[in-house]
């Protein structure tokens, strides 16, 4: 299994309207996405979630740290070649209603990243457009008709045909469901699968919804406040999360099946504001087990045995059990 | 094709279409056209008191206060307030779309320097400018239209701006980024055809406008020279006589509002036909 995307130390601010302060979106994140494995990003809004999505195909230019795509360091790639490099990644973005032009008609939508990359002839693009819409599932007669007519889930499946008709690596897909009505949700993400499997593609799938993360990703990066909080697969994040965040999250969920009577954790208060972050530990303000030390000290996300993937950021985790 | 089909569609459209059609044809042959001579003062045209004559079957619009024909005089005129109003206008918003286009989409320092630019300009008093540039060069037509073209397009220019600068937020320009487009394709593809329709409208109301300024410089002696006639300094000359002689203000502001409305239109009917959330709608 080859690493295709390794993001290291990666952080990003934004300056603010307010001199000298800065907001944090994106703290020291290291994470390595696997070829043909789906990367699960997923915390409440406001986490830095898509704007780690955007940095790892480098829309934002990021503040310090790097990313590395297919072995290639992508901050230094002149401004040419980082285009041409484009074409292995792919962005589908949450919102179908602003990500497409709605000045152009679904066949200039879907054939623009060729047009772009000035690949193919004229026949070819046209036909390599009418296939990549074959295969997304829109209708024939969609070609000619422009965004405003589909519906939000037809409109995400046009996103992705723009996503996959440049053959990509990878796809990063941004809350690309959560704009959809449940129902279409579900067919969306079947479109994801089996395109993943087709296509033989990798996903990042950035999310709020621990649901769709459970039903799509092979491993999942928890986030809070820009900071990766806790990784492993899948089946150790939903089996057994050890961070007091993620287990949080995890009894939000209402279940169906209890016959296990599992306990809510109720988180008080909002979200710190990230241009303020607390000191030591970012989730401290709202963690009911925070000790003195919490208050202090940073976490570091560190290995939890005996499992090799699993990592979590907490001073808790092998001194308390919760 | 399809726009033009598209435009075909609606009555209004095409009575638009073919009144500016007459007026550019009646502008184009006005020597053929006009039944006297525009500069030619008629010894008949006055009244034994020296009075203008009121619209008679020799003289269809009546004559003016030097007893030259009125129509004859619209009908010339159309030849330089139709020249005014397309040659400042298109400049003014070809250079306010490119300018304000620029400065939105690559801000920093270069999109401040060309806001500073233009604010410079609206600062400016515009009849001042226009009097300054006039003065340097040497009037005539072209002149005239180019002075009224560097007053108008600052207006364009910050619309256009403000509207870039919030166009280049949304996902679908972040996303032609991410597929790896070029400035020069996103500014092409993405933007130009949504400030467009902002263009349009600028474009044509500002026909009306134009065609008054062009007059007010006649007035002060720097536009268009006498007894060259255009609708504007028609008006001018003859506002003072309104009472007795209403015919002489009346005509030419008749001309100049179909003029203006028909652009206006003309120009609404192309934003609809080129937004394609709007095609098909019955309007």
């Amino acid at each position: 299994m080859s690493e295709l995307l390794v993001v290291r130390d990666l952080s990003k601010e934004f300056t603010t309207g307010e001199r000298g302060k800065t907001l944090k979106a994106v703290k020291n994140v290291n994470l390595t996405v696997h070829e043909g494995r789906t990367l699960g990003i997923v915390g409440e809004s406001g986490c830095g979630k898509s704007t780690l999505g955007r940095l790892m195909i480098r829309l934002y230019e990021p503040s310090s740290g790097s990313v590395h795509f297919d072995g290639k360091d992508l901050s230094g790639l002149s401004k040419k070649d980082l285009r041409t490099e484009r074409r292995h990644f792919q962005m589908v973005f949450q919102d179908p209603f602003a990500s497409l032009d709605p000045r152009m008609s679904v066949e200039q939508l879907v054939e623009e990243p060729l047009v772009i990359n000035k690949m193919m002839s004229k026949e070819e693009r046209a036909r390599a457009v009418a296939h990549a819409c074959d295969r997304v599932g829109l209708p024939e007669d969609a070609l000619s008709r422009y965004p405003h007519e589909f519906s939000g889930g037809q409109r995400q499946r046009i996103s992705i045909a723009r996503a996959i008709i440049m053959s990509p690596k990878l796809i990063v897909a941004d809350e690309p469901v959560s704009a959809l009505d449940v129902s279409i949700q579900s067919q969306v993400l079947n479109l994801f699968e089996d395109l993943k499997d087709d296509l033989r593609l990798t996903y990042v799938f950035i999310s709020h919804d621990l649901a769709v993360i459970r039903h799509i990703a092979d491993d999942v990066a928890v986030m809070y406040l820009g900071e990766v909080v806790e990784y492993g697969t899948n089946e150790e994040i939903f089996r057994s999360p050890q961070h007091p965040y993620t287990k949080a999250l995890m009894s939000a969920v209402p279940e169906i099946t209890t016959n296990t009577s599992t306990q809510r954790i109720v988180l008080e208060g909002d979200i710190p504001s990230p241009i303020n972050p607390p000191t030591g530990c970012s989730f401290h303000t709202r963690c009911s087990f925070a000790m003195d030390v919490c208050k202090r000290l940073d976490p570091q996300l560190k290995l939890f045995p005996p499992s090799t993937s699993h990592e979590v950021a907490c001073h808790l985790v092998n001194e308390v059990t919760l | 094709m399809t726009v033009v089909r598209e435009l075909l569609k609606k009555k209004l459209i095409i009575a638009a279409i073919i009144i500016i059609a007459l007026i550019a044809f009646v502008a184009l042959l006005a020597d053929i056209v006009a039944p006297h001579d525009p500069n030619k003062q008629y010894f008949e045209g006055l009244t034994i008191e020296g009075a203008p004559l009121a619209p008679n079957s020799e003289f269809l619009m009546g004559t003016d206060l030097l007893g030259r024909d009125l129509l004859s005089r619209i009908i010339h005129g159309a030849r330089t307030s139709l020249i005014i109003g397309l040659i400042a206008n298109g400049v003014a918003v070809t250079l306010g779309a490119f300018v304000g286009l620029l400065a939105g989409f690559l801000r920093g320092k270069t999109g401040a320097i060309l806001m500073r630019m233009t604010d410079l300009m609206m600062a400016f008093p515009a009849l001042l400018l226009a009097i300054t540039l006039a003065a340097i060069f040497e009037p005539s037509l072209i002149i005239v239209a180019l002075v009224i073209a560097m007053v108008n397009w600052v207006q364009v220019a910050r619309v256009v701006y403000t509207q870039t600068v919030s166009l280049t937020e949304r996902d679908f320009i972040q996303a032609s980024h991410s597929l790896g487009a070029t400035n020069g394709r996103i500014l092409r593809r993405h933007l130009l055809p949504h400030v467009v329709p902002t263009l349009l409208v600028y474009g044509t109301l500002g026909v009306a406008t134009t065609v008054l300024l062009e007059a007010t410089l006649s007035f002060l002696g720097i536009g268009v020279r006498p007894p060259t006639p255009s609708w504007g300094n028609i008006i001018f000359e003859n506002q003072t006589y309104f009472v007795t002689a209403p015919w002489l203000v009346f005509f030419p502001a008749a001309a100049i509002l179909l003029l203006a409305v028909s652009f206006n239109l003309l120009g609404d009917g192309l934003r609809d036909v080129l937004d394609p959330t709007q095609r098909g709608r019955k309007s």
